[in-house]
């Protein structure tokens, strides 16, 4: 994570390349830019964050190909689409595949600064969230299994006594084992724990359920 | 043998018993009659002799063969120029003489006659002459020929010698010959006439046939050209000399309105056209100035006062054989029609042609759209640039102004290369069956942030049962998201409650409809027509040419867009298109 969150540009012309990346670097953003999509993926990996502005039509491999290829290999950089021919099927395809948005050339260029401080915001919000699921589930991974019984009966919203009762064990020592889970997830509240368990889609339940 | 000529015997002496002086004067009286007798006989033979031997015919005795001669007259000499004692000497030298010719028609007679006395029968092949004359030629020694007619016989009386006598009948033969000759010369002559007279008389029935049928096909002919005439759909005319109708076919009621009465004697310069007087004259006199076909369109009167397209073929007519003018015939027929279609025709050359323009116009602006628009893109890109890097140094609020209308410009350079590339494409390229509703949700999904952003609502009514309609799905896509950006930005900015309307339907007569409503500020029904008319616009952005295009796709699919007041308040928006027929197949319908 030591390379700051960049605007990848990948467009043939570099009449509209360079022109991006003078536009988006008087705007202090980090730029790169490449001038096929072979460029872009020999030189960029999955750790990179960011988001790209990619032109749909190129000789050789489309924008839209592109898309794909990183889709297959993890990338989850946002994509914003360029294009001189304004193409409704092309557009419709680009964005049921996840593109974050299109834009048809000329654009304003107001427009474009809008949708890539969008995208870098998003692109930093997934990453976040990547990062705290990554971790949360690392710690998840250090919960005994009873433990985590007791937890995903508390994320469920299933009252003490009736854990004490289901799991056979004293009221006391569902509190001790609570105490535990929150330490072990460095959490503060059951509440905390419970957003976290919705926000990840976390399971406490044993990897291995025999 | 001289001097032997055939005479009777004495009568035996009576037995009379008289006595010796009835005797002795018997006997007186039968010496004085031998004597008178004696004498008689000499008188007669001497007038015989004198008689044969003066004559200019021949006589002869000689023996059965002929092999010697008893006798023969002073005529052989005559005829055969020969002496009697060289014949006496020469027995065969008669018949040596004798044209080679003749010789075996000779010698049969003579062997004929042999055998006849001697009781034989003819010998096998034995030829008979029929005549009892013969004729035949003899050459004399000073090589004149002569004609001999003569013949033999054998007396019962004298049956071992053969006699038989003849006379030159050159005079007689010749001229029988010259009648001959004129007589074969007038067959001959008679057959030359006949066979003249057959190749005149053949000649003469093949002519008469000839005729015959000439007359027949000529009267055919005749019929031939009256029914055609008097039943062709083109008006037939003859004309004289001064371009008067002397003759007009029934088709005149079609084509004028005249009855073909009611045209004779007529001058038909009257009825033409003021504006093709000219070059119906003209033709005039190009026919009356050498003959061939001529074919002249003007435009001619009818009886109703209106005016025809006509075509007329002429040809000046000659009498076949005095070359003098007979008439003009015309055969004319009513061009309106071809008239109608060659302008038909040229609309829809100028059409093809406009649409092949369109078509390279169409590739030149798809091109030339992505050329532009990527330099465009540029300019936009680095006049952005220039007013950040601007950002926070005293700069003169004009100067950064600039910069703005700079980048203004370039957008707007940027629409007009859009509604051109669009504008050109106002044909259906590639048609498909599709389903219109899912073009709808395919357009709806693109919209769906900017519906979200201007908080309005959106009523989506698909009919489910919807038939697939064929149709270039892009285009038509175009025309829907036209349709919806066209209501959105009607509502902006509206107080009131927004409501996007999305409708697909079935309409009778095979069709299908698609309406988009919204609760915009709309406009009189008044002002409906003028928002298609091109570059006419109410946004302050627009170039106003939309729904122009709209329009133009929709009519190409077959289809009619029409736009009509809501109430209270915006506009409803319909295209219908057909829904193809039963068994038609896509490719069919491309082709059509």
């Amino acid at each position: 994570m030591s390379s700051p969150p960049t605007v990848f540009i990948v467009d043939d012309d570099p009449g509209v390349r360079n022109s991006l990346h003078i536009l988006l670097s008087s705007i202090h953003l980090a730029v790169e830019g490449f001038e096929s999509p072979a460029a872009f993926l020999a030189t960029i990996g999955p750790e990179r964050s960011g988001c790209i502005i990619l032109d749909v039509r190129m000789p050789g491999t489309t924008g839209v190909e592109l898309q794909a290829e990183l889709a297959k290999r993890g990338y989850v950089l946002p994509i914003i689409f360029i294009t001189a021919y304004g193409n409704v099927p092309t557009a419709v395809q680009a964005l049921r595949a996840g593109a974050f948005h299109f834009l048809e050339k000329p654009f304003r260029p107001g427009d474009l600064i809008e949708n890539v401080h969008r995208a870098l915001a998003y692109d930093e919000v997934q990453r976040h969230r990547a990062r705290s699921r990554a971790a949360i589930e690392l710690r998840v991974a250090h919960l005994t299994a009873p433990e985590r019984e007791v937890a995903a009966r508390i994320v469920s919203g299933t009252p003490d006594a009736r854990i004490a009762a289901e799991l056979e064990i004293g009221g006391p020592a569902v509190e001790q084992m609570r105490a535990q889970i929150l330490a072990k997830l460095e959490l503060e509240t059951v509440a905390e724990l419970v957003r976290v368990a919705l926000e990840h889609g976390l399971r406490f339940e044993p990897e291995v359920a025999a | 043998m001289a001097d032997r000529p055939t005479s009777k015997r004495p009568a035996p002496p009576s037995t009379d018993s008289d006595g010796p002086r009835r005797e002795l004067a018997e006997l007186r009286r039968r010496l004085t009659e031998r004597e008178h007798e004696l004498a008689r006989v000499r008188a007669s033979e001497e007038q015989l002799r004198l008689l044969v031997e003066r004559s200019n015919h021949f006589f002869f005795v000689a023996n059965l063969d002929m092999s010697a001669i008893h006798y023969v007259s002073s005529g052989y000499e005559v005829i055969w120029g020969r002496s009697r004692e060289s014949l006496y000497a020469n027995p065969v030298s008669w018949l040596e003489a004798i044209h080679p010719e003749d010789q075996p028609q000779i010698m049969a007679i003579v062997g004929r006659r042999r055998r006849t006395a001697q009781g034989l029968p003819p010998e096998p092949g034995e030829v008979v002459p029929e005549s009892e004359y013969d004729d035949f030629r003899v050459y004399r020694p000073d090589g004149t020929l002569r004609w001999v007619r003569g013949r033999s016989f054998v007396t019962p009386e004298a049956p071992t010698i053969i006699c038989g006598m003849g006379g030159d009948v050159t005079e007689l033969k010749e001229r029988e010959l010259a009648l001959q000759r004129d007589r074969d010369a007038l067959e001959a002559q008679a057959e030359v006439r006949k066979v003249e007279l057959e190749q005149v008389s053949g000649w003469l029935v093949r002519e008469a046939t000839a005729r015959l049928q000439t007359e027949e096909s000529l009267r055919e002919s005749e019929e031939l050209y009256r029914l055609l005439a008097e039943h062709s759909t083109d008006m037939i005319t003859k004309h004289n000399r001064e371009g008067f109708v002397i003759y007009a076919s029934p088709a005149a009621r079609e084509l004028l309105g005249f009855e073909p009465e009611e045209l004779l004697g007529r001058d038909p310069d009257e009825l033409l056209h003021p504006d093709d007087i000219g070059i119906v004259r003209e033709t005039y006199e190009k026919i009356m100035a050498h003959p061939g076909v001529l074919v002249v369109s003007y435009r001619m009167q009818r009886k109703d006062g209106t005016y025809t397209w006509l075509e007329t073929t002429s040809k000046m007519i000659h009498d076949q054989e005095t070359r003098e003018f007979q008439n003009i015939i015309c055969v004319t027929r009513d061009v309106t029609a071809r008239k109608d279609t060659e302008t038909r025709t040229a609309e829809l050359e100028q059409q093809l042609a406009h649409a092949g323009r369109v078509s390279m116009l169409g590739q030149l602006a798809a091109g030339l759209a992505h050329e532009l628009n990527q330099p465009l893109t540029a300019i936009g890109n680095y006049l952005e640039t220039c007013r950040n890097l601007l950002a926070g140094v005293p700069v003169p609020e004009p100067a950064l102004q600039t910069l703005v209308e700079a980048g203004a410009e370039a957008q707007r350079a940027g629409r007009v290369i859009h509604s051109l590339r669009n504008l050109v494409r106002a044909s259906p390229a590639e048609q498909r069956l599709s389903s219109l509703n899912d073009l709808v949700v395919e357009v709806m999904e693109l919209c769906a942030a900017h519906v979200r952003m201007k908080e309005v609502a959106l009523d989506l009514v698909l009919d489910q049962d919807l038939p697939p309609v064929l149709i270039d799905p892009v285009q038509i896509q175009q025309v829907i998201l036209n349709l919806v950006q066209n209501a959105l930005d009607s509502m902006a900015g509206l107080d009131r409650r927004r409501v996007l309307t999305v409708r697909t339907a079935q309409i009778p007569r095979e069709r299908v409809e698609l309406t988009v409503i919204d609760t915009g500020s709309g406009y009189g029904d008044g002002e409906i027509d003028e928002l298609f008319e091109p570059f006419h616009t109410t946004k302050p952005t627009g170039l106003g040419i939309g729904l122009a295009i709209c329009r133009g796709i929709v009519e190409a699919h077959g289809g009619v867009l029409s736009g009509r007041a809501q109430s209270p308040h915006g506009l409803a928006f319909s295209f219908t298109l057909p829904v193809p027929g039963p068994g038609l197949t896509a490719s069919e319908r491309v082709a059509s």
